[in-house]
């Protein structure tokens, strides 16, 4: 008898082999096999046209030297700080304003709704949107401001390389705030209400509770929600490639590094070159990924 | 329990049928790639040939006698014309599907990089070719060789060509760039409307940027805006030689007259293709307009455009939109001679009628009486035959004040050299264009901004040597 160690279908161990073929095809077609084409394709020197020729490190070595990446990358940086520190601040403040116990807010649910509003809109829509209102001569927010006094002459929001940054931040953190303040607050929801009312019974003040009790037991989600903000914000390319489509300076001065690769692999035709910048910028947020993930969890162990 | 078992068989189905669409979208190449875009392609082809006459060829093909078919994927309406010609004269069904520019390298290298056998006559933009013909969808049109050498305006002929001289497509238009301006306007500032003497008005960029003062003391503006010159970016010159790039006076001197439009507001300020440019070919426009609505601006100061620097398709936009300025114009040659844009057509490499397209190729590019028909039909657009542009020589053209517009456009366009042009043109054009910017708008010195486009040429082709 060949019962148990028998292979082929009629072995009840492999039937699972069968149940999860559907998604193990679609997976391995459409996620790891790309994945591994562009590994491939980053030692190459393939246009899209050509047959690659293998070129070794060339590609890698010449990411380093490549003053237009690290600028990018360097914009990349500055939107994403503009961006990081109000949706998080945002977030966190909302956070507070709603788990105090003693402001007692209502209708939670409407504004969680509400927040998170911005995040359903189409990014080409939002960039549209946002051009149209900081439309240097006929933008409603240069209107509202000199209409008030606020400035004298319109602003030129969109074509000033740090203010265009800054506004692509801000865009950035109005999208995505209240994504991260649902979770924020799920955390919050999360920690035993018993802790905060024995805080209060002792009399601790809003911030001490905060600082004590809060901070400490959001942790996990708070490192969640970073790490995927920081992958989110590295890779940031809709709104800058939308917003400054057409406009070559403005397109460079919020060039982000994906906005990079993608003008490399199908502007200039250098595949292979861009497959190479996708593996660097992988590394580059990998290792960013674990010090946030150390520094975060370094205090704990304190 | 039934409901249970009946909904599990559902899902699997579903999923069985999403991965059967998953694998009919990716064409892998493969013997039997043919069959499954031929499933693909008649559904494709209907929803993306939207306009009527497209429908009428379809029902045409069912009169086809031979049996023979093209289908052609092209980039503008123009082929449509030819094809229903060349079906009435022999027969040859052809369908004709339009694909949007920006669009097309990708639909063309997805289905000919998987050797689809679907498409007989392509298409592409100079600017394109190079890459097609690298990737071999162009066949070999050697055939054709002796007669559009003969027959052919010589830049089209090579630009036709691929790296190795082995000729690959042909167009049936020649796109020479001119001057176009307002000849009652020339009369008034300069006391004369003469081509020739217009001519030696725009001959270097020195002497533009003196022609552009005295139109702005007439009251008027030289341009409609700054990087109207750009097709002059290059200068004359080649941008890279033997791998070196090439940053001769000339072209520094475009990037200083670049500079002093700007600076000096000798120019309108209304980009090409925004409503204030269509608005200036028939009369006043508003200074500054910018991309605006022209509603938004009035009450600005009202001025005139003197002049249009366009490739020969741009001479038609203007005498479409000149409404009551129609015949004011005239055409002259500006500082250097070169071409803008136009399409070619070639043969698929793996088309399985490479003989009846490489025939619609010649019906197209290489027969007098096409040429003829086409000069007239398309009402003024200048034809790449040369016996053609001959005999047409003395036609005087309303639109542009009785000139001779094809006398004027066969010379431009027997001046061009195509060996100055290569791959890289259209990049580093756009730098140079932004470094110019970046001075108009005082972000840069002239040194930095130089600086800067040397920077952006050796990081994006790192192949091309600087010499600073």
């Amino acid at each position: 008898m060949k019962n148990k160690k028998s292979r082929g279908i009629k072995n009840r161990d492999n039937l699972g082999w069968i149940f999860i073929a559907p998604f193990l095809v679609v997976f391995l077609t459409f996620s790891i096999y790309p994945v591994l084409r562009t590994l491939y394709l980053s030692f190459t020197d393939y246009t899209g046209f050509n047959q690659p020729t293998w070129t070794g490190l060339e590609n890698y070595a010449r990411v380093f030297k490549d003053k237009l990446f690290w600028e990018a990358f360097g914009n990349t940086l500055k939107i994403w700080g503009v961006n990081i520190v109000l949706q998080l601040g945002i977030a966190f403040l909302l956070t507070i304003v709603f788990s105090d116990i003693k402001y007692r807010m209502c209708g939670l649910s409407v504004f969680r709704a509400l927040f998170y509003l911005p995040n359903l809109i189409a990014a080409t829509s939002v960039a549209f949107l946002f051009k149209t209102l900081l439309d240097w001569k006929f933008g409603s927010v240069n209107q509202l401001l000199t209409g008030m006094g606020v400035v004298d002459a319109p602003i030129d929001w969109l074509g000033t390389p740090a203010l265009l940054r800054t506004v692509v931040g801000v865009i950035g953190a109005w999208m995505w705030f209240g994504n991260s303040f649902i979770m924020l607050m799920a955390g919050v929801q999360g920690i035993n209400g018993d802790y905060f009312e024995a805080a209060a019974i002792d009399g601790a003040g809003r911030w001490k509770i905060f600082g004590s009790i809060t901070l400490p037991l959001l942790r996990p989600i708070l490192l969640y929600v970073a790490i995927t903000s920081l992958i989110g914000g590295l890779q940031i390319f809709d709104i800058p490639y939308l917003i400054s489509l057409g406009q070559a300076k403005m397109t460079r001065s919020v060039n982000t590094a994906v906005m990079h690769l993608y003008n490399m692999a199908f502007k200039n035709r250098q595949i292979g070159y861009a497959g190479s910048l996708a593996f660097i910028l992988f590394f580059i947020i990998a290792i960013c990924s674990v010090i946030v993930y150390r520094l975060m969890y370094a205090k704990e162990v304190d | 329990m039934k409901i249970k078992k009946l909904l599990a068989m559902t899902l699997a189905g579903v999923m069985t049928l999403s991965l059967a669409a998953c694998g009919n979208g990716k064409t892998d190449s493969g013997s039997n790639t043919a069959d499954t875009n031929k499933a693909d392609t008649p559904a494709a082809s209907s929803t993306t040939v939207s306009d009527a006459p497209a429908d009428g060829e379809i029902s045409d093909r069912d009169k086809a006698v031979n049996g023979e078919s093209l289908v052609i994927w092209t980039l503008a309406d123009d082929l449509k014309q030819f094809a229903q010609r060349y079906t009435d004269q022999t027969g040859v069904d052809i369908q004709v599907e339009v694909i949007a520019p920006a669009d097309y390298p990708t639909k063309l290298t997805s289905a000919l990089g998987a050797k689809s056998k679907e498409v007989d006559v392509i298409v592409g933009e100079p600017q394109m070719l190079l890459n097609f013909f690298e990737a071999g969808f162009f066949s070999d049109l050697s055939a054709l060789d002796a007669d559009a050498k003969e027959q052919i305006v010589d830049y089209v002929y090579e630009a036709g060509k691929d790296e190795n001289g082995v000729l690959r497509a042909l167009s049936y238009q020649v796109t020479p760039g001119a001057i176009i301006y307002r000849r009652d306007l020339a009369k008034e500032i300069f006391g004369t409307d003469d081509p020739d003497k217009m001519s030696a008005k725009f001959k270097d960029f020195d002497t533009i940027l003196k022609t552009a003062e005295e139109v702005k003391d007439a009251g008027y503006r030289i341009f409609s805006d700054s990087g109207n010159l750009r097709w002059y970016a290059n200068a004359g010159s080649a941008w890279v030689e033997d791998g070196v790039l090439q940053v001769s006076d000339a072209k520094l001197g475009y990037m200083d007259a670049a500079v002093k439009l700007y600076e000096d507001e000798l120019v309108a300020f209304a980009p090409e293709w925004s409503a204030a440019w269509y608005a200036s070919m028939a009369g006043e426009l508003p200074l500054n307009a910018g991309w605006s609505d022209l509603a938004e601006v009035s009450g600005e100061d009202m001025t005139q455009v003197f002049s249009y620097s366009l490739p020969s398709w741009g001479a038609l936009i203007v005498r479409d939109n000149a409404k009551d300025n129609k015949g004011k114009f005239g055409i002259c040659s500006g500082p250097c001679s070169y071409f803008g844009g136009g399409t070619f057509i070639g043969v698929s490499e793996y088309s399985e009628h490479k003989d009846t397209a490489a025939d619609f190729v010649r019906f197209c590019t290489l027969n007098q009486d096409t040429a003829q028909w086409w000069l007239e039909t398309s009402n003024g657009d200048v034809v790449s035959n040369k016996a053609v542009l001959e005999a047409n020589k003395d036609f005087e053209n309303e639109s542009f004040g009785n000139q001779k517009t094809y006398e004027f456009y066969t010379k431009e366009a027997q001046n061009i050299d195509y060996s100055i042009v290569t791959k890289y043109d259209d990049t580093i054009g756009q730098f140079w264009g932004s470094s110019i910017e970046a001075i108009q708008k005082g972000d840069m010195t002239r040194e930095e901004a130089i600086e800067d486009f040397y920077m952006q040429v050796e990081m994006t082709f790192p192949e091309i040597t600087v010499n600073r």
